[in-house]
């Protein structure tokens, strides 16, 4: 019974059972966030995003998603997420209050920090949840590195008592603005009472840009294409963010 | 929770207490008339510098450099700092975003 092919079956298993049942589908189209608000800004975004696993089903993912910046340190968003894996029908899943705030006077000081802090009601029968976490980011001269934690914790009625810890991670090498590359980073590490026990990790190539339009709208994306680092990783996902910046 | 609480901050204060003590050299520049004036600021290379920018007209504008990586809106009599560099020697463009036809600037690094 010790075989390869059944203690991958099991390893399978397993793994699948790490997989929330409400919320974490919407995590394929996840973005890099970083510390920087414009005030007065409106912006409307879509992203989405694609995980292909070889144990589990494989997800998708979009967001729909209107923001405002309230202040230069305060940036204010509702959030609609809709998701579906693979052999089961797509639905809305998740309604959002997500929340940038700037903590540091961006290049002041030797790295620039901020908080997400995001509120999610989920339409399903199961909690909400809330999460929040530092935003960081450095610059070295021409390459931006951005990175995020965010600490994970169901709330209401069955709710876990896990909190589960994850993080994004961004370089960005500045060049045209319309056209910029870099590397983008995603990953979980478990709960905070076992940090990198139930681990797994993707990275790969992105590409970032800005398109001025007439007036002083801008259209901004980023798109990354990330490969599983470890076993417990999807296979490979797909990500994209495409935003419509208007004041 | 709290453990991850504890952690949360931890990284925030580890990001805190790497900050620079010191001001860096302050450069005045002032919105008039939807231009930046001067249009071109000397400023020295290898060295972070804090701009401060003043705005004297009536109606917001936003500061904006793709070259400096900086964003950041100025309301209508308002003043803003705005930290860049270091930076290397050259010239770094600048403009009002609002404004864009006239408010145009560089930042010159030497």
């Amino acid at each position: 019974m010790n075989t390869p092919t059944s203690r991958r079956i099991v390893r399978a298993l397993l793994l699948s059972c790490l997989i929330p049942a409400s919320s974490a589908f919407a995590g394929a189209a996840d973005p890099v966030y970083t510390p920087t608000v414009e005030q007065g800004e409106t912006e409307f975004e879509f992203r989405g995003g694609y995980r292909d696993y070889d144990y589990a089903p494989n997800e998708h993912a979009f967001v729909f998603d209107v923001g405002y910046g309230v202040t230069n340190r305060w940036r204010t968003e509702a959030v609609l997420e809709y998701a579906a894996e693979d052999g089961e029908p797509g639905k809305l899943e998740a309604l959002e209050w997500e929340n940038v705030i700037v903590l540091t006077e961006p290049g002041k000081h030797w790295m620039d920090v901020g908080v997400l802090a995001e509120y999610e009601h989920s339409f399903a029968s199961g909690p909400d949840e809330v999460k929040i976490g530092p935003l960081f980011q450095k610059e070295f001269a021409s390459v931006i590195a951005n990175l995020n934690f965010r600490f994970k914790r169901e709330v209401g009625s069955g709710s876990s008592n896990d909190t589960e810890l994850d993080y994004r991670w961004q370089l960005r090498w500045r060049g045209n603005e319309a056209l910029e590359w870099g590397v983008q980073g995603f990953g979980e590490l478990g709960t905070v009472d076992d940090v990198g026990g139930e681990d797994w990790h993707s990275a790969g190539p992105a590409l970032f840009g800005v398109k001025r339009l007439a007036g002083r709208d801008k259209v901004r994306y980023n798109a990354a294409l990330l490969a599983g680092l470890n076993d417990a990783a999807p296979e490979a996902g797909l990500r994209f963010q495409v935003e419509y910046e208007m004041y | 929770m709290s453990k991850s609480v504890a952690l949360f901050a931890l990284l925030v204060m580890s990001a805190a207490s790497s900050v620079s003590a010191t001001e860096p050299p302050e450069f005045r520049l002032v919105i008039r008339d939807h231009r930046f004036v001067p249009a071109e600021l000397k400023v020295p290379a290898n060295t972070k510098i804090k701009l401060v920018v003043v705005n004297q007209d009536a109606t917001p504008e936003e500061f904006e450099s793709h070259e400096l990586n900086r964003e950041k809106v100025v309301t209508g009599r308002g003043t803003i700092p705005v930290y860049v560099g270091p930076l290397k020697p050259g010239r770094y463009p600048f403009f009002g975003e609002f404004h864009a036809e006239t408010a145009q600037g560089a930042l010159i690094a030497q």
